[in-house]
């Protein structure tokens, strides 16, 4: 009997209302029971009382999901279901219910100490590009990469661009590089323990004086904010130290040519929702000459997750191509030319979206963007 | 089939306390279809009409249920009529529930004195039948009779809150109830509604009420195309105003002259509501009216206002009409104007714009013009009744029309509630071909 | 009948991937938003009309019970199998067939969440008007099952008289059309008797809709009462006064409160009753109903009136009403909702006999409802860990259900009879009204498979006739 106590009190909670599909974006596409809170929730109780047996099929429902907490904000009972799903995960990873590939997930971040499996060196290959040398090797900050812009070459221009942008601002910044590991996040949501990694990337910090740590990765500026022993290191996220850089009249932009670039922006759940930074991109935008900025619909604490979130690419990319697709058509919906982000996991799912679907709309990480627009890039106008 | 006992001891004597009437005069009064009644009931009340029925049915009579009889040959003709079940007989306003705006009436109550019953507390039934005075609640149910003003208020359907009937088995039913919000059990409410008799006899009826308007008045448009009458008829409907009815005639009743010569067609729009809202719409409609290229536009007040919309709501059957024919035709409300093209020598015309529904008075029909109308009409997704004509058209055509694959479910009903086709045998149904 | 065999042809129909027979997925839909709970057999997700067609014809051909399902927020048990057999899962019929405006209608597949036409009708300046307080999750199938109510259905009306026909799918597996664009077609209200059937009678698969332009303006206000009583001789007192407002929504104090605490929305924690008013219409007459109301409220003795001046201010003073469940899921985990609706003038009487009951069973009570148009949802709050809790709070709710019976209302004003009411149907029908009704259902579905014992007391149980 698996004991979800004391949420156990917290799951009696659901009136099975029914709410949280209008939330669930997994529901939006597959339709069924098992793609909502309420039915989550439901299966959960029936094992803890011994109702149905703990299945392959119970995780299958329980991992699905892309940990967006658009239900727990949408539940009108109040029902703390993002606590409820994190205390089941953790409950059940490593049972009978733990789905393959995350199992396999787990077994490349502890041995590899990043989420792709390659080695760990490589992470700073997306530097071999650019024409010049980034990064010192002392400062108080460090630009925290992350693994899926240091590991995924369909991102490299975003820790490219962004690098770029902290030279030409004259912000002094570490790269770890190999030093740098997975922060955790991934496992964090699978339900996995994380320890060893939290506890390897402070020390690495530590060891190099570094004071303050900026991202452009929401999910690891989420997991440093939330998993690790807080006080240590300031944590940024590109957009706050941007809007910064904005604010002071610090970044030197192009003039504008032509007509004025429609934009709408994807809120990042790790960043938005979870974290409620909001503004500071927003802020960021209405700075750069010559774009004009559209809110989409469903934005800000009601944006949709792309489809990149939790683990749901590992467990079933299928989905979620599938909700990229539907956020891609709220984007369109805004009349915009550009879809800007700031999380190269919803850039990289958005933009195989739009590819996938020969969608018209270009999808940017704040940035290319910004870089794009600086009057240092030598590149041409968006 | 069994052979009906025709003998009236039989219906007099299982119902002793019911007021049988055998004179002729009463018999000849309770005549349609070219057939007349060996018997008369005057029931009292609900339960007695039970009593009645079931003994009829018992007894293999065919039983037509009266109230005043304005709408008594509208349908397929019956096929047999041994007795006239008369329910004027129950004509008690039996409750007015001012404070909840409700009132419940038994069926034999005109309309007239049901409005007359909560006139003082400053209420109406906002119904439109061509002949108030005249016409009772029973009837109007069974018929699901409406006029102009359904545009706004809605018909009988959406204003009935619930109702008592008897069957033939002598039970007496009460669905529905008195408050405005019912979902419990079926709406055995709306399925009476409108059922010809043909699953019951409905004996009293409760209705929401509104309150009087405190204004009302009328704008006549004259439009020298009746196309242009129907786009502004169509503007109109579609806009944020709130017309109480939208009526397209193409004259006006007598005792109001035309507003310009060579006018095809003429909107009569009933405005009703508070005094800043019927002064706003005036000028709306005034607006439009010159936007879409009205040739006159002119407000009547009054006794005229009065009078206008108690023709109107006769809908196209004014009592001179005489041995003509009544075609009802429903459509959807943008086909109205293609449909008003169709019968350009009528004797007149009336569309209720808004709702769909077009009324052409003629002096004669054919069978063959019958079916070819009809053909035309369900083209354009609506359907065309035969309302009123003489009783030779009536038997060869079938004045509903197909009913399609509906009339599967239709006839379980009917069958479930009436299975040996006692109540208005042939009128809707059970047309024998 | 070879279950597999059954199973087997339902894939071949609707694709593998759409029929669910495994142990989680059977349990996943055990249950929708009320407190009852049945087993289905299997769980079919049909993607067209054509598809729900060849099911029902394949269930109905060996005797197979099937359970219409829309999202499965039905509050009486509606969705719930009570009979084990098929539950048909009606969501992924979710498209907007058409939009017409100059004829005003809709066409739309039963899926299709109720706000997602509202919001597709936006654009065009028009909406539907029936907009139940579950309208974010409940589809427009749900909606004609139950005859679906909502804050704007005293002057807008119900789901029922916004419906102009429907494409059905008969227990037999027949499909057919019933109403349709022109009004009042010959022959028997069909549409008027399926809707509000709660999928007892057939399956809806296509729904054909009046849409209505946007009011040109609306105001909103907000009047609270030191008196339940007071609140409820108002709500009386503007329906007499001849204004049919577009919305009159009540809280007592135990949601008030509930409220407050949870949102800090600037409501006083001492007031008995509060009232959200509406009106809409064309902007001159707005301010006038306006003032009326307000001298009506502060005659009726209210502390204070507040008039919303913005939309922010608006949506303000609503997010008081739409928070109140929830709220009231901060105080207990659990609640039971009642439906009964009384004549408007019996609320007050009404709302102190509930209150009775509850301090009789010892259970918190809170309401919070359309007193516009006399439904009330009276919340039992309980802990569903409590032993022996469930039947007390039924048996309150029994209670309830008389309450309003007796004061000449009836049990459900909008979410059905379902599972939940049925045992206490005869306190407003007699054993002819409950004949006639199985009469009905006989007639469309002599087998007594679609969505079986739902609404209707079993036959034997009714009375038989005096002859």
């Amino acid at each position: 009997m698996h004991n979800l106590k004391p949420y156990y009190q917290e799951m009696l909670r659901c009136t099975r209302c029914g709410y949280c599909q209008a939330a669930c974006p997994t529901f939006e596409v597959l339709r069924q029971e098992g793609a909502t809170a309420r039915g989550r929730v439901q299966l959960l109780r029936a094992v803890d009382e011994g109702i149905i047996p703990l299945t392959p099929a119970v995780g299958e429902r329980l991992w699905r999901c892309l940990d967006c907490r658009s239900c727990t904000l949408h539940c009108p009972g109040g029902v703390r279901l993002d606590e409820i799903f994190a205390l089941a995960r953790r409950h059940l990873a490593n049972t009978v219910a733990f789905p393959q590939p995350l199992r396999d997930l787990g077994e490349r971040v502890y041995t590899r100490h990043n989420i792709s499996g390659e080695p760990n060196e490589t992470r700073l290959l997306w530097q071999e590009n650019l024409g010049e040398a980034v990064g010192v090797q002392e400062a108080e900050t460090a630009y925290w990469v992350g693994c899926v812009a240091g590991l995924y070459p369909m991102v490299y221009d975003i820790p490219q661009s962004f690098s770029r942008i902290l030279q030409a601002l004259g912000e002094p910044f570490v790269l770890l590089g190999g030093e740098e590991w997975c922060c955790g996040y991934p496992l964090l949501s699978a339900g996995l323990p994380a320890d060893d990694l939290i506890a390897h990337n402070l020390a690495a910090l530590e060891a190099r004086g570094i004071r303050r740590l900026v991202t452009t990765c929401p999910s690891c500026y989420h997991a440093w904010k939330t998993a690790y022993p807080q006080g240590r290191v300031e944590v940024l996220h590109a957009v706050e130290f941007l809007a910064q850089a904005a604010r002071e009249g610090r970044i030197p932009w192009r003039e504008p040519a032509g007509d004025p670039l429609a934009v709408t922006y994807h809120d990042p759940c790790d960043l938005g929702r979870k974290e409620g930074v909001y503004d500071p991109p927003r802020e960021v935008l209405r700075a750069i000459p010559g774009v004009d900025l559209r809110e989409m619909a469903e934005s800000r604490a009601n944006a949709m997750c792309c489809g990149g979130g939790g683990n749901l690419e590992s467990v079933d990319r299928d989905l979620a191509a599938s909700i990229a697709a539907l956020r891609l058509a709220q984007a369109q919906a805004t009349g915009a030319q550009v879809l800007v982000t700031a999380c190269q996991q919803c850039q990289r799912t958005l933009a195989m979206a739009a590819r996938r679907g020969r969608v018209r709309l270009r999808v940017l990480d704040l940035s290319q963007l910004v870089w794009q627009r600086m009057a240092a890039s030598e590149e041409g106008g968006t | 089939m069994t052979e009906t006992t025709k003998s009236t001891s039989l219906l007099t004597d299982a119902v002793p306390d019911v007021e049988w009437l055998e004179d002729p005069a009463e018999r000849a009064r309770h005549a349609a279809d070219g057939l007349t009644p060996r018997l008369v009931a005057r029931p009292r009340t609900a339960e007695q009409v039970g009593r009645v029925l079931a003994a009829a049915d018992q007894a293999g009579w065919a039983v037509a249920p009266w109230g005043s009889g304005t709408h008594i040959e509208v349908g397929n003709p019956r096929q047999a009529m041994d007795l006239a079940l008369d329910l004027r007989g129950l004509d008690q306003v039996l409750e007015h529930d001012r404070e909840n705006l409700t009132v419940t009436v038994q069926a034999g109550c005109t309309l007239a004195a049901l409005q007359e019953a909560v006139r003082e507390a400053g209420q109406w039934l906002p119904l439109d039948v061509p002949d108030p005075a005249r016409c009772t609640v029973g009837g109007m149910l069974a018929a699901n009779l409406s006029g102009p003003r359904r545009l706004r208020y809605g018909t009988a359907r959406d204003l009935a809150l619930g109702l008592e009937a008897a069957l033939v088995t002598g039970e007496v039913i009460r669905p529905g109830g008195k408050t405005v919000k019912n979902v419990a059990g079926y709406d055995l409410t709306r399925l009476f509604i409108g059922s010809w008799g043909t699953l019951g006899a409905i004996t009293a009826a409760t209705f929401r009420l509104w309150p009087l308007p405190a204004q009302a008045t009328t704008l006549l448009v004259a439009f020298r195309e009746a196309g242009a009458a129907f786009a502004f008829a169509q503007a109109l409907c579609g806009s944020k105003l709130f017309p109480a009815a939208v009526e397209v005639v193409d004259a006006l009743p007598p005792g109001l002259s035309p507003l310009v010569d060579g006018a095809r067609a003429t909107v009569a729009v009933l405005l009703e509501g508070s005094a800043s809202a019927v002064a706003r719409q005036v000028r709306d409609v005034a607006a439009l009216a010159q936007h879409q290229g009205a040739a006159e536009a002119e407000p009547l007040s009054g006794s005229q206002h009065e009078a206008l919309w108690q023709d109107l709501a006769r809908s196209g059957c004014p009592p001179s009409a005489g041995e003509g024919v009544l075609l009802r035709v429903g459509l959807p409300p943008a086909r109205l104007g293609e449909a008003w093209a169709l019968w350009e020598g009528a004797a007149a015309r009336q569309a209720r714009a808004g709702s769909g529904l077009l009324y052409v008075r003629l002096s004669g029909a054919s069978p063959a013009d019958v079916e070819a109308w009809r053909s035309q009409v369900a083209g354009m997704g609506g359907y065309l009744v035969v309302e009123r004509a003489p009783l030779a058209l009536r038997r060869a055509v079938d004045v509903w029309g197909p009913l399609g694959a509906q009339a599967r479910p239709m006839q379980a009903l009917r069958e479930a509630f009436d299975p040996r086709r006692t109540l208005n045998r042939g009128l809707l149904l059970d047309r024998e071909a | 009948m070879n279950v597999e065999q059954v199973l087997e042809s339902l894939r071949e129909i609707v694709g593998p991937a759409h029929v669910l027979t495994s142990p989680e997925d059977l349990y996943l839909y055990e249950y929708d938003a009320s407190l009852d709970r049945g087993r289905p057999h299997a769980v079919v997700l049909p993607g067209s009309a054509e598809e729900v067609e060849a099911v029902v014809r394949l269930a109905h051909e060996h005797g197979v019970p099937v359970t219409p399902r829309g999202a499965g927020t039905n509050l009486s048990g509606g969705s719930v199998p009570a009979r084990g057999g098929l539950v048909l899962v009606l969501n992924r019929l979710n498209r907007i067939l058409e939009v017409d405006i100059p004829n005003r209608t809709a066409l739309v597949e039963p899926g299709v969440f109720n706000l997602t036409l509202q919001k597709a009708l936006a654009p065009y300046g028009y909406l539907f008007a029936p907009d139940p307080a579950s309208q974010k999750v409940s589809t427009l199938g749900g909606n004609v099952g139950e005859n679906s109510g909502g804050p704007h259905c005293l002057k807008y009306g119900v789901t029922l008289n916004h419906v102009l026909g429907m494409e059905v799918v008969l227990p037999d597996g027949e499909r057919v059309w019933v109403g349709g664009a022109a009004p009042d077609a010959p022959g028997y209200d069909l549409t008027g008797l399926l809707v509000g059937s709660e999928g007892t009678l057939g399956i809806v698969t296509k729904i054909f809709v009046r849409i209505m332009p946007q009011p040109e303006g609306v105001r909103t206000l907000l009047a609270l009462f030191d008196s339940l009583t007071d609140a409820g001789r108002t709500v009386s007192a503007i329906i007499a006064a001849g204004i049919i407002p577009a919305t009159l929504e009540m809280m007592d104090h135990t949601v008030i409160e509930a409220v407050e605490r949870a949102t800090h929305a600037g409501l006083p924690l001492d007031v008995a009753a509060l009232l959200i008013i509406e009106v809409d219409g064309l902007e001159d007459e707005l301010d006038e109903q306006v003032r009326e109301i307000q001298a009506i409220c502060q005659r009726e003795g209210a502390r204070e009136v507040r008039v919303a001046r913005s939309q922010a201010e608006r949506d303000h003073l609503w997010a008081s009403r739409r928070g109140a469940f929830g709220a009231l899921g901060q105080l207990m985990p659990s609640y039971l909702v009642l439906d009964g609706t009384v004549p408007r003038t019996r609320l007050p009487e009404a709302l102190e006999r509930v209150a009775e009951v509850g301090r009789r069973y010892g259970l918190p009570i809170g309401d919070v409802f359309h007193a516009g148009d006399g439904n009330l949802h009276p919340l039992i709050l309980f802990d569903p860990t409590e032993p022996g809790i469930l039947e007390k709070v039924r048996a309150a709710g029994a209670e309830i259900l008389e309450i309003c019976a007796d004061l000449g209302g009836t049990i459900t004003g909008e979410h059905g009879i379902g599972l939940e009411k049925i045992s206490a149907m005869p306190l407003i029908f007699g054993p002819a009204d409950l004949r006639a009704m199985w009469a009905v259902k006989r007639a469309f579905d002599p087998q007594d498979l679609m969505n079986p014992g739902k609404v209707l007391p079993p036959l034997e149980a009714v009375a038989e006739a005096t002859p």
